[in-house]
């Protein structure tokens, strides 16, 4: 008893370490990802790099959630498309946005949105930080005729596909087991931005130098996005291989 | 993930030469200010409500302290014994029966401990700080 007490009191603090140590480096490869990404921007702009991002992404979460496609339900797929979709835009518009304003600027705006699902779960005293929140983004943006109207706006797209991503990944966490759900959102979106890549790269050829950056941008984030919630999932559901 | 944008700013000035005012870094600033204390409110709301639905909404003056030790309410032994030493019971889901390994949990937060009567969802006692792992390495048969 006493031992079962002791285990359940230590878990947690290691697991909270850990899980703060999985959330800065996440973060950092996340960011650094989109700076390699947007290196590439001169040569094939930022569409094509997040169709090339997008592709690495899916090849790397089919490979690492493994997901069973032909077992889905319909129940199952309407959030995955959804998810995929979101998943789509949000790139899209952040590295658009990245193009325009900057990583700095356009990161902190597209974090408006996990910080909205924060709010949404507060309730209370939620009103101080969306004072907060909100004098930080006037400072940020100080409206003047010279300020990029539309590389904010993107910013703001993806900060609202980022909420969206938030609640809708929830809903496939509980639909879908482990990474599976995940997995396939990003195969999909991956898929959906195969005739737009073909399109960009058509037109814009690229560098093998470029092509590497965009990749290694996919690389870094698919390995941070797929959110740290995901990975405890995975590790309280390890992706069963024998049971059918 | 609270750091992101101050990691965002910083990479892009050393990897994209961006340059960032002042005044930039104060607003990255306050947007980060704001999202760790909703952060914090959030988890804490999440904890309280949590604590409410395990204690059946009797709370008494010892729910800090017993928050503070993460231990459900000794008022309620029941209650504190299955948080520490899980019964048997635990590992029936409410659906789809016992399970055979934990693969087959068809999802952990959603299964139930009966004691005493009362019904504690797993969720909570994670909420409460026990580990998920404990709970799942516990629910097999055989275990202790």
């Amino acid at each position: 008893m006493d031992t079962d007490i002791r285990s359940t009191r230590e878990a947690p603090t290691t697991s909270r370490a850990a899980g703060i140590a999985l959330m800065l480096s996440s973060s950092l490869s996340s960011q650094s990802g989109a700076a390699v990404g947007a290196l590439a921007f001169d040569v094939i702009g930022p569409v094509g790099v997040v169709a090339v991002r997008q592709w690495v992404a899916g090849a790397v979460l089919l490979a690492i959630g493994r997901p069973r496609l032909r077992s889905f339900t319909r129940r199952q797929w309407w959030p995955v498309l959804a998810l995929a979709a979101v998943f789509a835009i949000m790139n899209v518009s952040l590295y658009a946005a990245i193009d325009r304003i900057g990583l700095g600027l356009a990161v902190t705006l597209e974090f408006l949105g996990p910080l909205a699902v924060a709010l949404a779960g507060a309730r209370r005293h939620a009103l101080g930080c969306v004072v907060l929140a909100a004098a930080g983004v006037v400072v940020l943006t100080r409206p003047q005729p010279s300020s990029d109207y539309i590389g904010i706006g993107l910013a703001l797209l993806a900060a609202l596909c980022w909420a969206t991503y938030i609640l809708l990944n929830r809903t496939v966490g509980r639909r879908a087991p482990g990474l599976e759900g995940s997995a396939a959102a990003g195969a999909v979106s991956g898929l959906v931005y195969v005739p737009i890549g073909i399109a960009v790269l058509v037109a814009h050829p690229p560098t093998p130098g470029a092509l590497a950056c965009a990749a290694a941008a996919g690389l870094l984030s698919s390995l941070s996005r797929s959110s740290p919630t995901c990975w405890r999932c995975a590790a309280s559901h390890p992706t069963s291989s024998g049971s059918s | 993930m609270s750091v992101s944008p101050v990691f965002a700013a910083g990479i892009g000035a050393v990897v994209l030469g961006e340059t960032l005012a002042p005044l930039d870094w104060l607003g990255i600033g306050l947007v980060v200010t704001a999202n760790s204390v909703a952060v914090f409110l959030a988890s804490r709301a999440r904890r309280r409500a949590a604590f409410r639905r395990a204690a059946g909404g009797r709370i008494g003056s010892d729910e800090r302290a017993a928050r503070r030790n993460k231990v459900l309410p000794q008022r309620d032994p029941g209650i504190h014994r299955s948080a520490g030493h899980l019964p048997e019971r635990l590992c029936g889901a409410h659906r789809g029966g016992m399970p055979r390994r934990r693969s087959d949990v068809p999802d952990l937060d959603d299964l139930v401990a009966y004691r005493g009567g009362l019904v504690v969802l797993v969720r909570d006692l994670v909420d409460l700080g026990m580990h998920r792992d404990t709970i799942a390495y516990r629910c097999r048969p055989g275990g202790p």
